[in-house]
């Protein structure tokens, strides 16, 4: 069986809800009913194939071709199977995923794996901002699972994040982490202004001293156990993070001491 | 143990007689803690510590030991470890037991770091409790499916895991070595212990693995459930009904706890061939085992059964 | 235009009229004699079998205001799940708890509800209230101005002026906000919770004007009597929601010397302290006292499970409950220190011990209250439910073995608390037009609205009996607003704009002598600027009409 294909027809001017198209609620379709599902193309109910050419039949496996910059949502709510986008996705990738794995080959827009509670998500290229963030005015973001990241992430990364973890293998924009509530984001580049600010809880490990805020406060250098069980951790994430050498040593940085002070910052080789 | 047999069939190993009877196992409910630290040495402190006084579930509540050394590769942190066995008769005892034990003996001891031993099973507390110890500043961390806890502490981080797996497992494993004097049953248990240590899943939770105080139950005293196994006592045979055969001088017992009937049996066999292998030549006359009848023990071990496939 | 409802069972209580069948006939937007035989009727409706009543009138709704719209503004997660798209005649909207101004409109017309009024406008927030209202389609609205703990008011007191001048300044402020009736919230209270007080008695003195609870309930009560406004004072008492308030609002009654008075929300105010938890209900004690006093009516503000926001005046309780907000976010604020406002999300538990004795609560006064004249249907919307979910309360009224399958699912030691299992009573269809209908349409004035004598306004709600109320109330067959049909079996087919009803006390013009200085020297706007004429309402409103009523209620002089 092969997998079942949406490749796009043209450059849509308009925003493609491609919430509804995940293995969970095209199970038992065939391309040629796909087709014909309603989706919503810049706020109108549209057949799919007028958007896209449906073909593959293999519902647990879906890919995505062509001009994905305007699928917005794609994989949204999705609990299992897998999808991999060829190209680009767009805003709310994976929301509020509970379980399979996405793949973009291209970047990703804003609130990639907003409020995702498992599962994988791997962007090949950059996201944009909100990544791992909650939807706006809600109050928890990400809740578990992993947002690997081999570009770079916007701003606001892993704001409010609740659980899980987030790996950026290139740099972060302002804001990265902040609010976090637990859960740890890794990130090997540089990170921008304000990281941390009004972190609560969690880990933000850094390969280099970012810009701290002055709420954070050193405490020193240390052995920290957990890093190590940590780092067994991104094996599955494949290079660069499962070729890191394993270094217990860290920096730490507690803070946000606005916001409790309870938070974490590792700087770590 | 209360009563013991006298051989009905003959089994002769290297010389050495064994008894046709069985050891009494009972159900008790098990966990594997592996503990790790900056070397072996601080690593066996904390096991060690966190398994003594732990030789009869009478008075220790549980009956603990270490089960093998872990080399860096083997543990979870990827430091040198040792995994331990405790064992107690009710979940109640052993998950107070293993709280009590893990905060005053690995909490306490530098460097060490602290991880279930068994995934699946019921999951009771390991680190859930002691990170309150934390007042705070603990943080949790949630990797794969494993949640850990980080408690500041003077030395650095103390790192354990919320839950440990327990399992249902079996206690109650033994058998008696019968020899003509004291120093020639000490080596056989000693060179028992030594192969038998090799083994996973079992621990011989009594000092050193042997016992010499085996008991029966009840006493002429009122207040005492158990007393000395005087059926097994030499320097009284002459008064007493005695077990002992004429021309042997000391008894002693090593005792076996084990995950599973299966590891416990194993352990037996290795520990009876170790004491065999020395045999009649080195003093050892007989091996038997104790039980209450068959009566009180869900598992019985029969020697005969056990040692036939080496006979 | 002629309509002709054929052959209807109408309950008006008004008219003392159960269940008869007659033919109501409508020209203009009113109900009209039968015409003489042999005239043209232009459209007629076959209601034979079917049930005849008033529109409903929800006289205790918080549908317009600062707080509705931070209760939007902070509950995106009450908007997303709730969303209703635009079509050829309703404009999109959203939301639950708080729902937008025009997703009000149409849910409460779907209902059969044909007006609802906002009880808590602060003067100085009327323009906005009356905006918001004003884009709240199809029903009809009012507001009651909320004075009590305003800076003039509390200074007026302090300084011991004649109650003329406080009648002035009341009449004023009525008629310049374009206010249907006045309300106090916590009287003084939300003045000192800016002293940093937490807790104001009934006979404390409030920090810095000197002058107590007591006194304000009586002068503002006092004041309504005497110019003669219909509704009298809308009370919402001291202590909120504290376990023990049962005897504070007891002694509220008996503060006002026999001066009418509507106690609002009572659930949240008949609490008491027995039992091993200190939490009781207090709803005998109050329906004792309502049943004694005929010039005393609630409304009972029944609270029911489920996600909801609360949004109140009474920033000194919301304080309290910010504890308790869920999701955990709360807004309590100053507005230009003539009120405050508390927004908390709530989500009511019926696991919860107390969330369950406030359900039994509440529905204890309801079947408890004899008259049921006095005693009002509402939810407090959205503090105890949203609106929508009146059907649903009106199906536990009258069906009693409903009721006791609800309370079998509650938190049990709540459940033995409560009376509720050993209330036969169920409200008969009559007794809920008089709760929904008749009594409102009373209390407030509206002589024109809540029956269907004929001169009446034509807001006629038209039902299919249902043995399951709830489903029978929550979708009526025909909806008529002022003679045209907005709404056939819980949809809207017409969106048509109600009328705004305001009433203007008469007052001696003088007393802008005393109000001009203070807005002068304290407030961000002009006296000027605060009034709201009659012409800027209607605009506001879609071009909707003001009726002014009449004020020579049981008036002196």
């Amino acid at each position: 069986m092969s997998a079942l294909t949406f490749t796009a027809r043209g450059m849509p001017a308009a925003d493609i809800d491609c919430g509804g198209l995940t293995c969970d609620s095209l199970a038992g379709k065939s391309a040629a009913e796909v087709a014909k599902l309603p989706i919503l193309v810049g706020g109108r109910q549209t057949p799919c194939g007028d958007v896209f050419d449906v073909s593959g039949s293999d519902t647990m496996q879906i890919v995505f071709r062509g001009n994905g910059a305007t699928c917005n949502r794609i994989g949204a709510g999705m609990t299992i199977g897998s999808i991999r986008v060829e190209g680009d996705a767009g805003d709310h990738l994976g929301l509020q995923m509970k379980g399979g794995k996405i793949t973009v080959t291209g970047n990703a827009g804003d609130f990639a794996a907003c409020e995702m509670k498992r599962g994988r998500i791997v962007v090949q290229g950059n996201v944009g901002d909100s990544a791992g963030a909650p939807l706006p005015g809600n109050k928890k973001g990400m809740s578990g699972g992993m947002l690997v990241v081999h570009g770079n992430a916007g701003e606001r990364l892993a704001d409010q994040l609740r659980r899980g973890q987030i790996l950026v293998a290139g740099n972060a924009g302002a804001y990265a982490a902040s609010r976090m509530i637990a859960g740890t984001l890794v990130v090997l580049g540089t990170v921008g202004a304000h990281c941390g600010h009004a972190m609560r809880r969690g880990s933000l490990i850094v390969r280099q001293r970012p810009p701290l805020p002055a709420t954070f406060a050193d405490c020193g250098t240390h052995t920290l156990a957990f890093l190590p069980l940590l780092m067994a951790s991104w094996k599955e994430a494949g290079a660069p993070f499962a070729t890191l050498p394993v270094n217990p040593r860290a920096q730490r940085w507690m803070g946000d001491t606005g916001n409790g002070g309870k938070a974490e910052v590792l700087v770590w080789a | 143990m209360s009563e013991s047999t006298a051989p009905a069939r003959n089994m002769v190993i290297n010389g050495t007689v064994i008894d046709d009877t069985f050891a009494e196992g009972f159900g008790m409910r098990g966990t594997r803690v592996i503990i790790t630290a900056q070397n072996h040495r601080w690593a066996f402190n904390a096991a060690n510590a966190m398994t003594g006084f732990a030789t009869s579930v009478i008075a220790c509540g549980v009956e603990a030991g270490i089960e093998r050394e872990l080399a860096p590769s083997e543990t979870p942190d990827g430091r040198p470890g040792y995994s331990v066995l405790l064992f107690a008769a009710g979940s109640a005892v052993l998950i107070k037991q293993l709280e009590t034990r893990m905060g005053q003996c690995v909490l306490t001891s530098p460097t060490s770091a602290a991880f279930s031993g068994i995934d699946g099973g019921d999951r009771i507390n390991l680190g859930k409790n002691l990170r309150f110890f934390g007042d705070g500043f603990q943080q949790s961390k949630k990797i794969g499916n494993k949640r850990y806890w980080r408690i500041p502490v003077m030395d650095g981080e103390f790192l354990v895991e919320e839950t440990a797996g327990m399992v249902r497992a079996v206690g109650g494993g033994n058998f008696l070595v019968l020899a003509t004097s004291q120093p020639e049953a000490l080596a056989a248990c000693e060179a028992a212990i030594d192969a038998m240590k090799k083994l996973p899943n079992v621990v011989m939770p009594f000092p050193g693995g042997v016992v010499r105080s085996g008991s029966k139950v009840g006493s002429k005293y009122k207040a005492l459930m158990a007393s000395t196994n005087d059926a097994f006592c030499p320097t009284i045979r002459g008064i007493t009904r005695s077990d002992i055969s004429p021309g042997i001088e000391s008894v002693m017992e090593i005792v076996i706890d084990g995950l599973t009937e299966a590891d416990v049996r194993e352990a037996t066999r290795v520990g009876v061939q170790a004491c065999c292998d020395i045999g009649a030549k080195g003093g050892i006359r007989r091996i038997s085992a104790g039980n209450y009848g068959g009566k009180l023990g869900q598992f019985q071990f029969h020697l005969h059964d056990i040692m036939g496939g080496t006979q | 235009m002629l309509i002709k409802l054929t052959g209807g069972k109408v309950i008006d209580p008004a008219h003392n009229v159960d269940g008869v069948a007659r033919d109501i006939y409508i020209r203009d937007g009113r109900i009209v004699d039968a015409p003489e035989p042999g005239a043209k009727v232009d459209q007629e409706y076959d209601l034979r079998g079917k049930l005849v009543m008033a529109g409903a009138i929800d006289l205790h709704t918080h549908i317009g205001g600062g707080k509705v719209n931070i209760a939007r503004a902070m509950l995106p997660e009450d908007h997303r799940p709730d969303l209703c798209a635009a079509t050829d005649l309703e404009r999109s909207g959203c939301g639950h708890a708080a729902p937008s101004t025009f997703t009000t409109g149409y849910r409460y017309a779907e209902m059969g509800y044909t007006a609802g009024f906002e009880p808590a406008m602060m003067p100085v927030n009327a323009r906005q209230a009356h905006m918001e209202m004003g884009d709240t389609p199809i029903i009809d609205k009012g507001a009651y101005a909320m004075l009590g703990s305003d800076d003039l008011l509390l200074s007026l007191m302090k300084d011991g002026v004649d109650q003329r001048v406080i009648n002035d300044y009341v009449a004023w402020t009525i008629t310049h906000s374009q206010a249907m009736g006045l309300k106090v919230v916590n009287p003084g209270g939300i003045s000192a919770f800016k002293f940093n007080q937490r807790k104001l008695d009934l006979d404390e003195q409030a920090p810095f004007y000197g002058v107590t609870p007591r006194q304000i309930l009586k002068t503002l009560a006092q004041a309504l009597h005497d110019l003669g406004v219909p509704h009298p004072l809308h009370v919402h008492g001291c202590n909120l929601g504290v376990p023990g308030n049962v005897q504070t609002t007891l002694d509220s009654f008996a503060a006002l010397d026999g001066l009418p008075a509507h106690f609002t929300h009572i659930q949240f105010h008949s609490y008491g302290t027995e039992g091993d938890r200190k939490f009781s209900s207090g709803a005998a004690h109050i329906a004792e006292m309502v049943n004694k006093h005929k010039n005393i009516s609630v409304d009972v503000g029944q609270i029911l499970f489920g996600q909801t926001v609360t949004a109140s005046g009474d920033n000194m309780s919301q304080h309290r409950n910010a504890a308790h907000a869920d999701p955990s976010k709360s807004v309590i604020m100053d507005i230009e220190c003539d009120a405050g406002c508390g927004v908390v999300p709530f989500r009511y538990r019926d696991t919860n011990f107390v969330n369950a004795l406030q359900w039994c609560i509440g529905l204890e006064t309801f079947l408890l209250v004899d008259d049921p004249w006095r005693v009002f249907l509402t939810t407090d919307h959205p503090n105890g439910a949203p609106f929508t979910s009146y059907p649903h309360l009106i199906r536990l009224l009258m069906d009693k073995s409903f009721r006791n399958e609800q309370l079998a699912r509650i938190n049990t030691d709540a459940a033995g608390l409560s009376t509720l299992g050993s209330l036969d009573r169920e409200y008969s269809l009559y007794e809920i037009a008089i709760m929904t209908r008749a009594a409102p349409a009373k209390t407030l004035g509206l002589r024109d609205r809540g029956h269907l004598g004929v001169g009446a306004a034509a807001d006629i709600t038209v039902y299919t009996e249902d043995a399951d109320r709830e489903k029978m109330f929550a979708k009526p067959n025909y909806v008529f607003k002022d003679g045209t049909l907005v709404a056939r079996d819980g949809r809207i087919v017409q969106v048509v704009w109600g009328n705004t009803h305001v009433v203007k006390p008469e007052y001696d013009p003088g007393i802008e002598k005393v109000i001009e200085p203070h807005f002068r020297r304290f407030r961000t706007q002009r006296m000027g600027n605060f009034k709201i004429s009659n012409d800027e309402m209607c605009e506001c409103g879609h071009g909707s009409k003001l009726h002014v009523h009449d004020c020579t209620h049981g008036r002196k002089q």
